[in-house]
């Protein structure tokens, strides 16, 4: 779930007179009693009051709320309804333009207050690792090739409303749990293949030979003279769990192990390294394997420090879907990770080295939908030059152009509007771009006439937003409020219908007139105005993307006027509107990674460390690594709540 | 004979234990065959098909209600002509639960199967209700080896079964995967009802197994662990907890079980194994996958394929509760849509569902065409069950399959969803007939009445009892006749 914050449609509530608004929380509050709540009885709570919440808001119970101030999404949302004009409705008793006025003041003044004191680093659950995580991590500490979820079949976390690593969604149910267990045992089958006699596998000489290395570095010891089986077998537990845990193993955890090893090992017919192998099954089962844990405290503040450990395994989580490496466990082990200088040198190590292309793989696929392409509409059929390579190439421009930002740490504006594209031989001839002759895709620097540049040239983007012949102007404006605003239109009402061509066809002159026709409906209207507007800017690319000056079925109509007054005409000057507005896209980017980077969900308490972020990003002219240090160091990243913290969030905006 | 038998046991078990490499086995297996009552005749199973896309009301209800004798089916049910005198066609039937934060085919897909008032999504966290499938493995689960199976094709937005409120239960794509599931460590064999009601359980000699040591390490740890973390961490492990558990537990269950169906080896049931064609597992299943969205001929392969599977799972009992999630909205149907230019299911969905009066007549066609599709493909289903002889009954007398979809219409409808019981659940449905209930009439009433014959014991079921448009004391009056 994304939450509202400042944006575009809001430009217009921030020029409003502020006069009379003070903007302390005190003020606020007394100003609610005396002229807003007074204003809300009147004029909304008719339908939005306990029983009826229409739209899911209810503003009765907030009339003698104690700090009606808390509820910035509420107060947003509503904004942005007043400033539409969508509410109150038509049939409803008009709002005097002062009326209007005082209401807009007040909840934009309320929606914009921030408590500058950050001491609340927000809820943090303990996280399962996701299947990603999971293979990744497997494969780091075993160091084979080995892909264990897919050999089981580990379900892809469905990131219902949000990225696939958010802590809420991610459950344990037992038929996953059974795959955990198989996997355990396929890899260890695996690891222990070389000396496993009548192993059940089967490994080619590579792979064997990966076997014996891993098994090398796993048996870190071994029986001896002077050393003792159980001292062997403590050896490697304890380097095997420092890793598998991400952090040393306590004295009574080494101690479980080794009583299974020496159960395994009293078992007739077993060898010290099978044992051992059945020593190590659990690990991968545990808790502390399976889930990310940080320890509860207890600490007056309300909130601690997370311990190095654990802000080692957040970093190597965020930048790339890992275990910490060993560079980052030993400045753990000596205490020395959260110091600012380390910190951020590390931070800068982790984003520089390739695995953190899991991030950008990771983020960009899901901040930017990509997984909706598989899917897209358009067929061959209507655009035979639409392949299934066509599309691989589009899905991977996307995600190139999003990992060189931090390869060659560009700023993050280039999303909106650059002039580069990644093309090979296929998508360039889809762009009209003449002379490009490889197969792989390059950089290529574009002139104007040629239409691309970020996103929105992107045919990835533009063809996930169409029908299957024709351009849906309605999808691509929320791909532009959802996606690159972070301010999703509520879902369409469910009885909503789909454009009937046949139906209205004939009377309609263009499209635009029918669309228009379709969303007449005055519980349609408040979205469409504001969806509609960007996608028709957006026609002359048609539903795969290619650039058109004319549409065969009706003429091209790619003006547009927004609510707030702002008009437009085609895609180079929509783009110069979005940049206008690049502070509202930038705070989405920093809303959208950090959600990424804590696992949940946006909340109140973030506030001021969201701006605080957004404001180092454009002080470092947007570059893709301010981003990032940004997030890795404010103090949501670095802290916890302490189990001393009352744990019932304040529901917001519910009824 | 008992030597044989005996030898045959231990190499059975000990099959299971190096093939059921996910269950780890117990260490005290006491035989339980003694507690769980073994019932005289076959066992009544539940089954819920549920298609995507809705259906298209006037194809689907004939206008007559009461006994269908002499009616002609309306199309989409057309080719379940033959088992006329087995269904039960419910019509009026509807949710009326709200949504927060998700769109309508989630909003849908939620209260689908657990008819919750309110469904959404809230910091990421999923809200429903329990469903009605899981309600039935959680209290009758237990009687065989996997206490339910969810199955087919779902995304994230159309989940159908939940543990609780917050917890959704994944479905099972590939094929492969659902096999092994179900005869993992074991032979698939026709139970012989009778034989099992007279006969008496067999000693068990199962060896002690090293993985019970597993169990008890990981939950020791999560116990520690336990005490150190917050209440909701704590509610995190407890899932955890709660799976690990299941697996101890579904061990025993295994072990008891297949003692019963060792002696059915050699004295099996009288009908023959239904063999489900079963895709090429070392190529993967997402190759088949891609392919059922774009070609019909693979989607009704696989749709043939899952069904296979549940008829087989019912077949060898080895579950009594299934959900099987058939269809995609956002499939292709080429050739089985013969009209229009469109031929992407959600597109035609949107302009053809919905009340007829708002529809484009030609993709309101294409719909009925698809529907029409999927209930042939279910026909086959119902055919089969019904040729399995269970011993003097046949497997679709001791079924109560639902057939319905997550959605009433296309346009994500609410109200009138497409109902229809198959099979005599042992004889407490009075088949052959079409009841017309008052339009909003709780579809969680229905539900309650399944679980009723599913012996489940609960009072009230979703929005039975709260829904404002609640009726009948949560029941169906005239199920049974």
């Amino acid at each position: 779930m994304r939450l509202f914050s400042p944006r575009i449609w809001l430009i217009v509530v921030a020029l409003m007179p502020l006069s009379g608004v003070a903007c302390g929380e005190e003020a606020l509050s007394k100003r609610f009693k005396d002229d807003i709540g007074p204003l809300l009885r009147m004029h909304c709570v008719k339908c939005h009051n306990v029983e009826k919440h229409e739209g899911g808001v209810n503003f009765q119970r907030l009339l003698d709320a104690k700090s009606p101030i808390a509820e910035r999404k509420l107060w947003r949302t509503a904004a942005t309804q007043l400033t539409v004009g969508a509410m109150p409705p038509e049939s409803e008793r008009p709002l005097t333009d002062e009326q209007q006025q005082t209401l807009l003041a007040w909840m934009q003044a309320a929606a914009d207050f921030v408590d500058p004191s950050i001491t609340d680093p927000g809820p943090s659950l303990i996280r399962r690792l996701n299947r990603v995580e999971y293979t990744y991590t497997l494969r780091d500490l075993f160091g084979i090739d080995f892909d264990a979820a897919e050999a089981v079949e580990l379900p892809h976390e469905v990131g219902s409303n949000g990225f696939d690593n958010l802590a809420a969604a991610l459950h344990v149910p037992p038929a996953l749990m059974e795959k955990y267990f198989l996997a355990a045992e396929k890899t260890l089958d695996i690891v222990f293949a070389p000396v496993t006699p009548n192993s059940p596998v089967k490994l080619d000489r590579p792979r064997r030979r990966q076997a014996e290395e891993a098994l090398a570095k796993l048996l870190v010891a071994r029986p001896a003279a002077d050393v003792s089986e159980r001292a062997a077998a403590e050896q490697i537990i304890k380097r095997f769990l420092r890793r598998a845990y991400r952090r040393p193993a306590t004295a009574a955890e080494l101690e479980r192990y080794l009583a299974l090893f020496e159960t395994a090992r009293a078992k007739e017919g077993a060898s010290f390294e099978t044992a051992t192998r059945d020593m190590l099954k659990p690990a991968l089962v545990s808790p502390h394997f399976l889930f990310r844990i940080e320890q509860g405290k207890m600490a007056e503040a309300g909130y601690h420090r997370v311990s190095d450990h654990e802000l080692a395994v957040r970093l190597s989580y965020f930048f790339w879907s890992t275990m910490p490496d060993e560079e980052l466990s030993r400045l753990a082990d000596a205490d020395q990770l959260h110091v600012p200088e380390q910190l951020e040198a590390q931070v800068h190590r982790l984003l520089a080295d390739r695995r953190a292309r899991a991030f950008t793989e990771r983020f960009a696929e899901q901040w930017l939908q990509l997984e909706k392409l598989k899917t897209a509409r358009p067929t061959t059929e209507h655009f035979p030059t639409y392949t299934i390579a066509l599309r691989s190439a589009m899905r991977a421009e996307t995600l190139m152009f999003f990992d060189k930002l931090r390869e060659e740490d560009r700023s993050v504006l280039e999303l909106l509007d650059c002039d580069y594209v990644y093309v090979n031989k296929d998508l360039a001839q889809h762009y009209g771009i003449s002379g490009v002759n490889h197969q792989e895709l390059r950089r290529v620097t574009i002139e104007p006439g040629v239409h691309r540049g970020g996103l929105l040239g992107m045919g990835s983007v533009l063809s996930m937003t169409s029908h299957t012949h024709r351009t849906s102007p309605t999808q691509r404006g929320k791909y532009i409020l959802d996606v690159i605003y972070g301010q999703p239109p509520p879902p369409p009402p469910a009885d909503a219908g789909l454009l009937k061509e046949e139906a209205n066809g004939a009377d309609a002159a263009t499209f635009r007139e029918q669309l228009a026709h379709h969303a007449r409906d005055p519980s349609c209207v408040s979205c469409h105005k504001r969806m509609d507007p960007l996608g028709f800017a957006l026609d002359n690319y048609n539903a795969v993307g290619q650039w058109r000056e004319s549409s065969a079925e009706r003429p091209l109509d790619t003006s547009g006027r927004l609510p707030t007054g702002e008009s437009f005409n085609g895609v180079a000057e929509l783009k110069q509107v979005l940049l206008k507005h690049q502070d509202q896209f930038v705070r989405n980017l920093v809303e959208q990674a950090f959600s990424y980077a804590m696992g949940r969900t946006i909340v109140d308490a973030d506030e001021a460390t969201l701006r605080q972020i957004q404001e180092q990003v454009a002080a470092s002219e947007y570059k893709f690594s301010s981003l990032m240090i940004g997030i890795a160091t404010s103090f949501p990243f670095q802290h916890r709540r302490s189990l001393s913290y009352p744990t019932e969030e304040p529901e917001s905006g519910a009824p | 004979m008992n030597a044989h038998r005996s030898k045959m046991t231990r190499r059975t078990l000990l099959r299971a234990t190096g093939a059921c490499l996910a269950l780890p086995l117990l260490e005290s297996l006491q035989p339980r065959l003694a507690r769980g009552a073994t019932p005289a005749a076959p066992p009544l199973r539940m089954a819920i098909v549920t298609v995507a896309g809705g259906t298209v009301h006037e194809s689907w209800k004939p206008e007559q209600t009461g006994s269908l004798a002499g009616v002609k089916l309306p199309s989409i049910l057309r080719s379940l002509e033959f088992a006329k005198d087995e269904l039960l066609l419910l019509s009026g039937l509807s949710h009326s639960g709200r949504a927060k934060n998700v769109n309508a085919h989630a909003h849908c897909a939620y209260m689908h199967l657990t008819g919750a008032s309110l469904v959404g999504n809230e910091a990421g966290k999923i809200l429903a209700g329990v469903s009605v499938d899981q309600v039935a493995a959680s209290q009758i689960g237990d009687q065989t080896m996997l206490p339910s199976l969810e199955i087919g094709l779902s995304n994230t937005e159309t989940q159908f079964s939940f543990r609780d409120a917050h917890t959704p239960v994944p479905f099972e794509a590939n094929p492969n995967i659902v096999y092994e599931r179900m005869f993992r460590g074991r032979r698939a064999v026709v139970p012989n009802w009778k034989r099992r009601a007279a006969g008496k359980p067999l000693p068990s000699d199962a060896p002690r197994s090293y993985d019970q040591g597993v169990i008890d390490l990981i939950l020791a740890e999560a116990k520690d662990l336990r005490r150190t973390l917050g209440s909701e961490d704590r509610r995190k492990l407890d899932d955890y907890l709660f799976s690990v558990r299941s697996i101890e537990r579904r061990i025993e269950r295994f072990q008891a079980k297949l003692q019963e169906e060792f002696a059915d080896l050699n004295d099996p049931g009288p009908s023959t194994l239904v063999q489900p064609q079963l895709p090429d597992g070392s190529r993967p299943f997402h190759h088949f996958k891609n392919q059922i969205g774009r070609d019909p001929e693979r989607h009704g392969e696989y749709i043939r394929i899952m069904s296979d599977l549940m008829v087989l799972a019912f077949q060898t009992d080895t579950t009594r509760v299934i959900t099987l999630a058939l269809g995609d909205d956002g499939a292709m149907f080429p050739g089985v849509v013969t009209v229009g230019s469109e031929q992407h299911c959600h597109t035609l969905e949107h302009l053809g569902g919905g009340p007829k009066e708002h529809c484009d007549p030609i993709a309101r066609e294409a719909m009925r065409q698809i529907l029409a599709w999927y209930t042939e493909t279910f026909a086959e289903t119902v055919r089969k069950l019904r040729e399995i002889d269970e011993g003097g009954s046949s497997l679709l007398d001791n079924c109560m399959l639902l057939y319905t979809s997550y959605m009433a219409h296309g346009g994500h409808g609410t109200s009138d969803y497409p109902a229809l019981l198959i099979g005599k659940a042992g004889g407490t449905l009075k088949t052959g007939r079409h009841l017309a209930f008052p339009e909003n009439t709780p579809m969680s009433n229905l539900y309650l009445e399944m679980l009723e014959r599913m012996q489940v014991k609960v009072d009230s079921f979703g929005e039975s009892h709260t829904s404002k448009h609640a009726a009948y004391d949560g029941r169906l009056p005239g199920l049974r006749g």
